[in-house]
């Protein structure tokens, strides 16, 4: 067992309280479809937001510790962190009903359409006011993690013309709801533990309670989620790497070559050496980033830190998984091997959450450049 | 300085910041919206800025078209939050 990277002693408890908790359940979850294995996390308290975003981090990383599904533990990250935490601190605790907190009801942030995601202010689906103060709500969001299997959407919809900053307002839109139709699950590579799909909205009524904040706050809102999502999402990764290097330190110990063992080549060693310091390096980021959310610091304050981070931690995720796919082998590409290499994960972090590339524009802004997305 | 001068300046060096050719002077009541002079990174950049320097938050209900028509309107969203904060 190697050291867990980065981390002190009280976190690293709190990290090992949480994988003890989920290692009877983590067993269950194989093949299981998605509603069966959130049961039964929430069956065992692992679905509630602890108090401070920190211990959020740890309980996950201790799911993925637990060899608890990535895409479960990315799922959760994002349910805890991307759409619940930035809704209750921008509209306060009463915004979500409490079966949300303790994982009963799901929650999905549609905002990407099938014309884009980066560019949300040409985004087309549409909320009409009517005299009664309702909503009238039409079109349709895609490409949606966990539209299939939730019971709300956080839907931002045009309210005014044209592509100005104040044209899109949020909404909290009961999937239940006459005139919402979902799409079949895609047939998703990456994380495929959490479904995605699309959602159609044809005239929707949406009571005027459910809109939230002002017309034209989605600009707020959705700085604000999209934040949160690239300062922590990325912790969902933590667990799955200490365990892909703790298995790829058993491996290179374990396995004999040229009559030594793996381990004692000095270029298997450097490729070790460099895993280790990825993990180290994205531990330190998202452990970072959470307890300065924690100290209070507005989240809008620390847009380009959540930027950084989430490039960072990306990138060094893939380059870590490269690494052991390399020290695994053929094993890497054999299913059930022990040494299965998961790919697609990886990459998909430069993808979602904003692409990389656009977060960079993030980034160059904040610095002073006057560049333009 | 009043605050509203303040603001003045803060808005319009964050333009400037943001900006790739010249701009002309930013008055209280330049439209900044209807001019273009204002994208989505722009104004969250002025919240983020009006947060550092004048120590308020601005709520999201706040960060509305209502509130960024001008610097003259901005302040009046800024400033009776400013008074409570000291």
């Amino acid at each position: 067992m190697t050291a867990p990277l980065g981390l002190d002693g009280a976190l690293e408890q709190r990290v090992l309280a949480a994988r003890q908790r989920a290692e009877p359940v983590a067993a269950e979850l194989s093949g299981a479809d998605f509603r069966t294995a959130w049961k039964a996390l929430g069956a065992h308290g692992l679905l509630t937001d602890p108090e401070s975003v920190l211990d959020g981090i740890a309980m996950i990383e201790g799911l993925g510790r637990a060899g608890v599904p990535a895409g479960l533990c990315y799922a959760l990250t994002s349910q805890l962190f991307g759409v619940q935490r930035p809704l209750r601190a921008a509209l306060g605790e009463a915004v979500l009903p409490d079966a949300v907190r303790s994982g009963e009801l799901v929650l999905c942030h549609a905002l990407t359409e099938d014309e884009g995601g980066s560019d949300p202010l040409s985004m087309r689906t549409s909320a009409v006011r009517r005299e009664d103060g309702s909503f009238r709500l039409n079109g349709r969001k895609s490409f949606i993690t966990a539209a299939p299997v939730a019971d709300l959407a956080l839907v931002f919809a045009r309210t005014e013309e044209g592509n100005h900053p104040f044209a899109l307002t949020p909404f909290l839109v009961d999937l239940d709801a006459e005139g919402v139709t979902r799409t079949e699950a895609f047939g998703k590579l990456a994380l495929p533990e959490v479904p995605m799909g699309a959602l159609e909205f044809t005239e929707v009524h949406v009571p005027a309670e459910r809109m939230l904040g002002e017309p034209g706050s989605g600009l707020a809102l959705l700085t604000a989620t999209t934040a949160w999502e690239r300062s922590v999402l990325l912790g969902y990764a933590l667990g799955p790497m200490q365990r892909v290097l703790d298995r790829t330190v058993s491996w290179a110990r374990d396995r004999s070559q040229f009559g030594r063992p793996m381990g004692a080549s000095q270029l298997v060693a450097g490729r070790v050496a460099e895993m280790a310091m990825a993990l180290w390096r994205s531990r330190g980021l998202v452990y970072g980033i959470a307890r300065r959310l924690d100290d209070g610091e507005s989240i809008r304050r620390l847009a380009g830190e959540a930027a950084l981070t989430k490039i960072s931690v990306s990138q060094d995720y893939i380059a870590f998984t490269e690494h052991a796919t390399a020290l695994g082998g053929v094993r890497s590409f054999v299913a059930g091997s022990g040494l299965t290499a998961e790919l697609f994960g990886p990459l998909a972090g430069l993808v979602y959450a904003g692409p990389n590339d656009l977060l960079r524009v993030t980034v160059a802004r904040e610095l002073g450049l006057p560049v333009q997305n | 300085m009043t605050d509203l001068e303040r603001l003045r300046a803060l808005v319009e060096r964050v333009i400037r910041e943001s900006a790739s050719g010249p701009v002309e002077p930013i008055e209280p009541d330049t439209p900044l919206l209807i001019s273009g002079l204002l994208d989505s990174l722009t104004i969250m950049k002025i919240v983020g800025e009006i947060e550092r320097e004048h120590g308020v938050r601005l709520g999201d209900a706040e960060i509305v078209a209502a509130n960024f028509r001008d610097v003259r309107a901005l302040c009046r969203a800024v400033a009776p939050e400013q008074t409570v904060a000291r």
